[in-house]
């Protein structure tokens, strides 16, 4: 009797337990701001209170887009032939960044393609367009026609252009984060049409990781696996984003320079992990441009300079191949 | 061993019965103070534009820009006036923390709670 006497004691006890710890964990609190900004949607996510904190994200995200289309847009082309432009620091660094990326990728990648984007114009588009129309776009593409003096743009060819279509929101994350840890929100996530940047420790994990998951291109289901970041960016450029058909075929929106059509390399997504923002914005553009093979020999270099870099690609016959990716707990489903 | 000690006392009652009445109590709580997950919620503009409960059927129009299906506790677009029509092609939204983004009419779709994720990259 005495043990049952304690067994029905050290129940009492141990329920007692479980509802203190279960009032422990009690949920944190999660603040949203959402904005409609830089042709997206954007979500800032915070877990302290903060006065204000909507107008403060609203005056960060328009000096960022500010920032981004000084030039009237998402990108710069030549009215004159020989024309310079003078670039404010941050799309100086992204010229500097996506220069090196062309040459990195033979081309595969070109900042230049700006006249291309143009002519396929695929969120407005139904129809592609001719073939001269795509020679005659080519011949004004051309990274090593290009070149950067200090923050000076020379563009060679009236109609030459740069396009920071690829690399402005990777951009805008990173000086969004600084800019808002410099204004006492400690930890967050910023989500800029699908571009994940964090920062700071996260409240809801014991080691302040952040569980990012990875959009499935097929649509099967919301998420294809997830990765495990810190203060870092997480981008995604998949042909699903942005498409048109035509003819029982599809176009999507990212276009291979040397063949003037869209990339038909067998890759659907590609995701990249850099804590340098725009270069994990250029560089899932330009992975999923070059290929899966080219791609690695990139990103082999590149993580010379970037140790943290990684890399997660989804085929479209549905299987996943990584680089790097393990580091950062990597699950797929 | 004593006689005595094997009569069930009057303290073992209380204690079982405190035990019963704990376990029903952490139950309740736990049923009614559970969060999240079953709140739509529709902004436009990036201002909150109405919300909804995901357990009853309705159909929301939005400014005449599209219809909000809540059905069965899942989330779909119809008849939207934007171009692409990529709202419609995204079909049920259920889980915590998915969206349903259209980018021409500006709404944004979302169904509240904390997902198994922190953001989504895509």
């Amino acid at each position: 009797m005495k043990s049952i006497r304690l067994s029905l004691r050290s129940v009492f006890l141990f329920l007692l337990l479980s509802v203190f710890s279960l009032a422990g964990c009690e949920k944190t609190p999660v603040y949203e701001e959402t904005f409609f900004a830089m042709d997206t949607v954007v979500t800032f996510t915070f877990y302290e209170h903060k006065e204000n904190a909507s107008s403060l994200c609203f005056s960060l995200l328009s000096a960022a887009e500010n920032e981004l289309t000084e030039f009237g847009g998402y990108f710069i082309c030549a009215e004159s032939d020989g024309q310079t432009v003078e670039l404010n620091d941050a799309l100086a660094s992204v010229v500097e960044k996506a220069l090196y990326v062309s040459s990195l990728s033979d081309g595969r990648y070109d900042i230049t393609v700006a006249p291309l984007v143009s002519l396929w114009n695929v969120n407005e588009a139904a129809v592609p367009p001719s073939e001269d129309d795509i020679l005659s776009a080519l011949s004004l593409v051309g990274y090593k026609n290009i070149s950067l003096d200090g923050n000076t743009l020379f563009l060679p060819k009236k109609g030459s252009g740069v396009d920071f279509g690829s690399a402005g929101k990777g951009l805008a994350g990173d000086e969004l984060a600084k800019n808002l840890l410099q204004n006492g929100i400690s930890a967050g996530i910023i989500n800029l049409g699908g571009n994940i940047r964090v920062f700071g420790d996260n409240p809801k994990n014991p080691e302040g990781k952040f569980t990012v998951g990875i959009k499935d291109p097929f649509g099967r289901s919301q998420i294809i696996g997830s990765v495990k970041v810190k203060d870092t960016n997480v981008v995604t450029s998949g042909a699903y984003e942005r498409y048109f058909i035509y003819d029982n075929e599809r176009y999507h929106h990212i276009l291979d320079p040397k063949t003037g059509y869209p990339a038909d390399n067998g890759i659907e997504s590609v995701t990249v992990i850099c804590s340098d923002g725009a270069l994990a914005d250029i560089l899932s553009t330009a992975l999923f441009v070059a290929g899966y093979d080219l791609g690695i020999d990139m990103l082999d270099t590149l993580s010379e300079s970037y140790p943290d870099i990684a890399a997660i690609f989804v085929f479209s016959d549905g299987t996943v191949s990584s680089f790097n990716a393990e580091k950062y707990e990597a699950d797929f489903k | 061993m004593e006689e005595t000690n094997l009569k069930i006392r009057k303290s073992d009652i209380v204690l079982t019965c405190a035990i019963v009445v704990f376990c029903a109590v952490a139950a309740a709580a736990m049923f009614f103070l559970r969060t999240g997950g079953d709140t739509v919620r529709i902004y436009k503009d990036g201002e909150l534009f109405s919300e909804h409960s995901l357990s009853s059927d309705a159909v929301i129009n939005v400014d005449g820009l599209m219809d909000v299906v809540i059905q069965n506790g899942k989330v779909r677009v119809e008849n939207s006036v934007c171009p692409s029509g990529a709202c419609e092609h995204s079909g049920f939204v259920y889980k915590k923390g998915e969206s349903i983004i259209c980018l021409p009419n500006r709404i944004l779709i979302k169904i509240s709670g904390e997902g198994e994720t922190d953001a989504v990259s895509g």
